[in-house]
């Protein structure tokens, strides 16, 4: 479980980006300026302070947004089902699945940081080079959290995509183990059965259960 | 004297047809094409190939597509070489796995396509963007055995 809550925290870090859209050449110290700002974001807010959690909150869906391609997230995480579906289906999965990920990460981080007797401290962050071969680049990092006096690190790499002259997170690796590709087995899984109504009905259920949402959203318990 | 002609033109014979199912089973087990290669080749990078050699299986839904043409090293990564069917296409998000059959079992490439309608050019500058290692048996042995320390 606790294995569990540091990947939490983790993967909501890293989905913890930058205002400025990518766009230029060099993806790794745009991504690297990106991943600074959220940090500091984050060290800024009050976890006490129910307030500020909705303000980081906020914050953080509206930062992170422009620097994921969450439409090439959506259909790499359908796999070979998504060529089968019309634009109008792709379109709803793509709301339905950023969404999800969006509250399922942000929330996550949220609670565990509440809720932890001590919490989770990011101690630092190191960018390694980049990798880029065509219109797509691998840009790999450690990173280095603590609660107390527990310090672990975590490999993560960054897997981006240039389309249209700008560069988009699709996938992030956390010790060899891929976002997309493990999406993408639960998906495929899931649509063996189901349709992509039943899916995307899934994916909104499931944001709507949020426990942030219940315990400290105002607009939620009135 | 005619019988001794039948005879030697039926050794004759005989001798040909096993000459040729000789070259045919030689060609056939070498896996030598004669009539030019029907695959493309695809090159892919992982972190690591624990176990993965030339020849090896690829598949596809369980289907064999392809084999590994050669395994080498680069930039401290291990690239492989794979050859894929002519007649298969594959969009450019396919995931490459390396799995093993069984608990104990040889290891194959499983190639998971993705849903891009961009697809890898056949042209021999291919690359599998995405790819799985192996999983380490002996490392989640070692955890299930001693226990996982992040416990």
């Amino acid at each position: 479980m606790k294995m569990n809550k540091y990947v939490s925290i983790l993967l909501a870090l890293l989905l913890l980006v930058s205002v400025t859209p990518l766009t230029a050449k060099e993806p790794r110290a745009q991504l690297k300026q990106t991943v600074d700002q959220a940090v500091e974001r984050i060290e800024q807010t009050d976890m006490n302070d129910t307030g500020q959690l909705l303000n980081l909150r906020q914050d953080l869906v509206e930062l992170f947004e422009p620097t994921f391609n969450f439409q090439e997230m959506a259909r790499r995480s359908l796999g070979a089902p998504a060529r089968d579906l019309s634009d109008e289906e792709l379109q709803r999965f793509t709301k339905a699945y950023r969404e999800f990920l969006e509250r399922l990460y942000v929330d996550r981080l949220i609670n565990v940081q509440t809720k932890a007797e001590e919490p989770y401290q990011l101690e630092s962050v190191e960018f390694g080079d980049q990798e880029l071969r065509g219109r797509y680049a691998r840009i790999s990092s450690t990173i280095a959290l603590s609660q107390g006096d527990d310090t672990r690190q975590y490999s993560v790499s960054y897997r981006m995509v240039e389309r249209d002259g700008n560069w988009g997170i699709y996938d992030l690796e956390i010790e060899d183990m891929s976002l997309v590709n493990t999406y993408r087995t639960q998906f495929s899984e899931y649509l063996g059965n189901n349709s992509i109504d039943d899916l995307i009905q899934k994916l909104n259920q499931q944001t709507e259960d949020r426990e942030f949402d219940k315990e400290l959203d105002p607009l939620q318990s009135e | 004297m005619e019988t001794q002609r039948i005879v030697n033109f039926s050794v004759g014979i005989f001798m040909v047809l096993g000459l040729l199912a000789l070259g045919y089973l030689s060609v056939s087990f070498g896996e030598v094409n004669l009539w030019g290669d029907q695959h493309y080749e695809v090159n892919a990078e992982f972190s690591s190939v624990t176990g993965l050699q030339p020849n090896t299986a690829v598949e596809l839904s369980g289907i064999k597509v392809g084999y590994v043409q050669e395994v080498s090293l680069e930039e401290y990564r291990a690239k492989v070489s794979l050859m894929i069917r002519r007649d298969v296409n594959l969009p450019e998000d396919t995931i490459a796995s390396i799995r093993t059959r069984g608990l104990l079992g040889e290891n194959y490439v499983s190639l998971n396509p993705g849903g891009l309608d961009m697809m890898i050019p056949k042209d021999g500058s291919g690359w599998i963007q995405d790819t799985q290692p192996p999983i380490a048996i002996d490392q989640l042995i070692a955890q299930f055995v001693f226990g996982d320390e992040n416990e």
